[in-house]
């Protein structure tokens, strides 16, 4: 996969002229002056998936003057050493009371004129890219106003002068919050470009919201991206649409795919923060379970359904054919979620609370002792700058390990519990994680769930891309001044798979030929608690348990099988090329067509969907937006489901060959929604599909017309 | 060609400025030899909509397993005596389109081990499972780790270790274990 730190000169310099060649092509068609149909017609790209087998285009061809594969040449790491730097915590989003956004947030798009640059066209264009009119304004705006107002920029890399890590100094490794912040992956790398780097604010470490259930929040972001499209290092789009992962929301505040906003646009993202079933469960909102934290240390009773609570978010951007390359770039944060269940504050005790680790400091939401890790692997050109190639359509690779997009950290911890919200954020990187020295810890989450119990494990299980794994280490198992890491033991050859799961001891024996396998990130046990450990980890008590739907009838069932070789029949703008496709129900391998509306569960209804891999030699991550769902079997047997994955989940792994059945309920919003690979390489060529909630809850889909944006304003087009 | 003017396309339709890309084509007719057909990837076995809906497409179950585990390892404050069976069932998986190596998929199941402090006589709790994917080979031994404690205290929880040493011949699985403390 990469070349070895004892590749000779010449196949590194043979490595590094291939992906010079192949960053020319990357550059012209992310700049749009190539298509990738085009690139398939020439030959460039072939059909099946792969670049065309030549050498000097692909690296992994042998060449005239070795008889092995070359390779990819190894980022360079300008004598940056593995925990060497400490882990800065997330840096949290600013929370506005209502009335801070101007202009006022509205229900329907804001179709106030600007002057469009020459750059996209000319002529003016709508301040706000959502899609205009009442088929795209905010459901049920003025039922669920928005208390807190968010704003923030996409924009490219620039020093952090603002860092609130939420914690004081000595719960973020002794890191100043008040020092600016380069940003790179560890000091001795160069700055990240302009160009390079598009994170929230255009600063490291990446933001993190915090947002509790019955507060609405606004969320206001702006594309402070370049108006020129060239303007990108070679790879990511200007253009943007942001995913709250996996909110239920209103299909207009889901970052569809064909719903993206251009430089010096925004986008009004209205987030009700409400629990699943507001409409039919628990409608008078009696039951405490069912609450958020009220400020004061009691609870702010809701309706809906309290087993539908969730927790750990993040939000990215899901730009049609550039998610990988634009979430690459940094567009990624997270979302925690606080609830009367899981109030971020470990001390209150009203036989509500389930006491998890965090704090005490506030009444809800305290980080001290919960800690969200984004785990991705990065790579760079000899320059150190960011480098990305999509020439592979099995999956991208990177050779730097980051944790909180910092190279390889080191965290201090004290000797007690924590709580870590670990997300992949990779584009095709699976993880699975344990501890170097296999002692065992908790598994509390899976995805935006808390599971329905404690799961304690001594390794996780693999981790797809977009999977959220919530876990709790008891610290007291070390001594003061003792270390212990964080292993990676899923070896990849390549983005198809987990090639090897190895032992704790295979992957930190140094043998493997991935560089992100072994240790990622460093414990420090660096004292004992400054005050007492006040949190509860009740290994038979339950945590969450799943919503009980054996008396809801499954109205209908649906079969969705991820593959190769799939075929592509419209030429709609609306429509990808690529070899990834995806059957509905026993008809054709279609490629993504956000236009067309492949599945349509009516309003208020339960289905189950069986998730089939087409082919044994790759692994799929399938992500399906909007509802939660529980997993009945695996491979068609529920037994063969295991403990971890008996909660609700948002992503199904697959696992190679393999297929996962799933029941959901379709309710209180409506609108088009996606389905796809969170391999995001296989989703941006072109594993995803539009379906669609008739909210009406007519008998019959009266589908929406797609989005076809411009800076101009929006258009539609009817249903391919 | 796109129905509605952009100022900035999407890569799926547009005309490119021919001048630009020189190095382009020379690759592209470099590379045209190698390109791969749509339709083979269509005509791969087992990709048609006649599978059935409960598997995906290239796995076949194994023989599932019963490994007998029966060993007493060094624990913390005494010896624990384990007894019983790791239920393990497996999955050969075929690459059915670049033929890549096959892969061995097994899930390990403890819930069938006992632990019972030898000294103490305190019963234990293993209900661990493990999912692993390994490159099939004719013989593997494979190190799981699994965790087993006295009741709901997470810092009651310790670690033995498991070595299956697995065996796959003609499409069946030979296992067998042994158990340890973690170094």
């Amino acid at each position: 996969m990469f070349l070895s730190q004892k590749a000779t000169a010449q196949q590194i310099r043979e490595a590094q002229g291939s992906r010079r060649n192949r960053q020319e092509i990357i550059a012209a068609l992310s700049h749009g002056t190539v298509s990738r149909r085009e690139l398939l017609k020439w030959g460039i790209f072939s059909t099946s998936g792969a670049l065309a087998l030549k050498n000097g285009l692909n690296p992994l061809v042998g060449n005239a003057h070795a008889a092995i594969p070359t390779g990819y040449p190894l980022s360079p790491l300008f004598g940056a050493q593995a925990f060497s730097q400490p882990m800065p915590r997330f840096d949290l989003m600013g929370r506005h009371p209502a009335g801070y956004l101007n202009p006022r947030p509205s229900a329907a798009a804001n179709l106030t004129q600007r002057p469009v640059s020459a750059a996209l066209g000319g002529g003016t264009g709508p301040i706000e890219g959502r899609p205009p009119g009442d088929m795209w304004a905010h459901q049920k705006f003025s039922q669920f106003a928005p208390q807190v107002e968010v704003e923030v920029t996409q924009q490219g890399a620039q020093i952090c002068t603002d860092y609130l890590p939420g914690v004081a100094s000595n719960q973020n490794c002794g890191i100043n919050p008040a020092t600016p912040i380069d940003p790179c992956f560890h000091t001795l790398m160069p700055h990240q470009d302009v160009k390079s780097l598009w994170t929230f604010g255009g600063t490291v470490p990446p933001k993190l919201l915090l947002g509790r259930y019955g507060e609405p929040i606004l969320f206001r972001h702006h594309n402070g991206l370049s108006d020129d499209v060239t303007q990108n290092n070679g790879f990511g789009r200007h253009t943007i649409t942001t995913h709250e992962h996996n909110g239920h929301h209103g299909a207009e505040n889901d970052g569809f795919a064909g719903a993206f906003f251009f430089p010096g646009q925004f986008y009004d993202y209205h987030w009700p923060i409400v629990h699943a079933g507001i409409n039919s469960v628990n409608t008078t909102a009696t039951d405490p379970r069912c609450g958020a934290p009220d400020g004061n240390g009691g609870i702010t009773k809701l309706p809906g359904d309290w087993h539908e609570t969730m927790s750990t978010h993040w939000f990215h951007d899901h730009m049609f054919s550039f998610t990988s390359q634009n979430v690459y770039k940094g567009n990624a944060a997270m979302f925690n979620l606080y609830s009367s269940l899981d109030r971020g504050n470990e001390g209150i005790n009203d036989g509500v609370n389930l006491r998890l680790p965090s704090g005490t400091l506030k009444d809800w939401g305290n980080l001290e002792y919960d800690i969200n890790l984004m785990l991705s692997d990065k790579a760079t050109n000899p320059d150190g700058q960011l480098i990305f190639d999509i020439f592979n359509f099995d999956g991208f690779l990177g050779d730097i390990m980051t944790v909180n997009l910092a190279y390889r950290p080191y965290l201090e911890v004290e000797r007690r519990k924590y709580r870590f919200r670990i997300l992949n954020a990779s584009v095709s990187r699976f993880f699975k994680l344990a501890l170097s020295d296999n002692k065992p810890f908790a598994q509390i989450g899976n995805d935006g769930n808390l599971l329905p119990r404690p799961v304690v494990v001594t390794a996780l299980d693999q981790q797809g891309i977009a999977e959220r794994y919530d876990i709790v280490i008891d610290f007291t198992q070390w001594t003061t001044g003792s270390k212990v890491h964080l292993v990676n033991l899923a070896e990849h050859q390549d983005g198809t798979r987990v090639a090897k799961d190895l032992s704790v001891a295979e992957a930190l024996s140094g043998t493997s030929a991935d560089p992100c396998v072994g240790r990622v990130l460093e414990f420090r046990i660096a004292r004992d608690p400054i005050k007492p450990d006040l949190s509860m980890l009740d290994l038979n008590k339950d945590l969450i348990p799943n919503p009980d739907l054996s008396a809801i009838p499954v109205a209908r069932e649906r079969v969705f099988e991820f593959g190769k070789g799939a075929a592509q029949p419209s030429r709609s703008s609306s429509a990808a090329t690529g070899p990834w496709g995806i059957k509905v129900d026993g008809g054709s391998m279609l490629a993504a067509d956000y236009g067309r509306v492949s599945s349509a569960p009516r309003i208020n209804t339960r289905e189950v969907w069986t998730l089939k891999n087409g082919g044994g030699g790759w692994d799929h991550p399938i992500h399906i937006h909007f509802e939660e769902g529980q997993v009945l079997m695996r491979d068609g047997k529920a037994s063969n489901v295991p403990p971890w994955e008996k909660g609700r989940k948002d992503v199904y792994r697959l696992r190679p060959g393999g297929s996962i059945t799933i029941t959901m309920q379709f309710r209180d919003w409506g609108g088009m929604f996606m389905e796809h690979c969170h391999n995001t390489v296989h989703e941006d060529n072109a594993m995803l599909l539009r379906w669609q909630i008739d909210a009406s809850g007519n008998a019959v889909l009266q589908p929406m017309p797609t989005p076809i944006p411009t800076p101009q304003g929006v258009k539609f087009q009817d249903q391919t | 060609m796109n129905q509605i003017a952009t100022a900035t396309p999407s890569a799926s339709d547009i005309e490119s400025p021919r001048s630009q890309l020189r190095t382009i084509f020379r690759l592209a007719i470099a590379a045209a030899a190698a390109v791969t057909t749509y339709s083979l990837a269509q005509s791969v076995p087992g990709a048609s909509p006649a599978n059935p809906a409960s598997r995906g497409v290239g796995s076949t179950p194994l023989n599932a397993v019963v490994v007998p585990i029966t060993d007493t390892i060094a624990g913390k404050g005494e010896n624990i005596r384990f007894d019983g069976q790791a239920n393990i069932n497996s999955l050969l998986i075929d690459d059915l389109l670049t033929k890549s190596p096959r892969v061995l998929e097994i899930i390990i199941d403890f819930s069938g081990v006992t632990a019972i402090g030898v000294t103490s006589g305190k019963r234990y709790i293993t209900t661990a499972q493990s999912i692993l994917h390994r490159p099939a080979k004719p013989f593997d031994i494979i190190e799981v780790s699994f965790p087993y404690y006295v009741s709901g205290d997470l810092g009651s929880a310790r670690v033995a270790m498991a070595a299956f040493s697995v065996g796959l011949s003609a499409g069946v699985l030979n296992i067998t274990s042994k158990l340890t403390t973690p170094a």
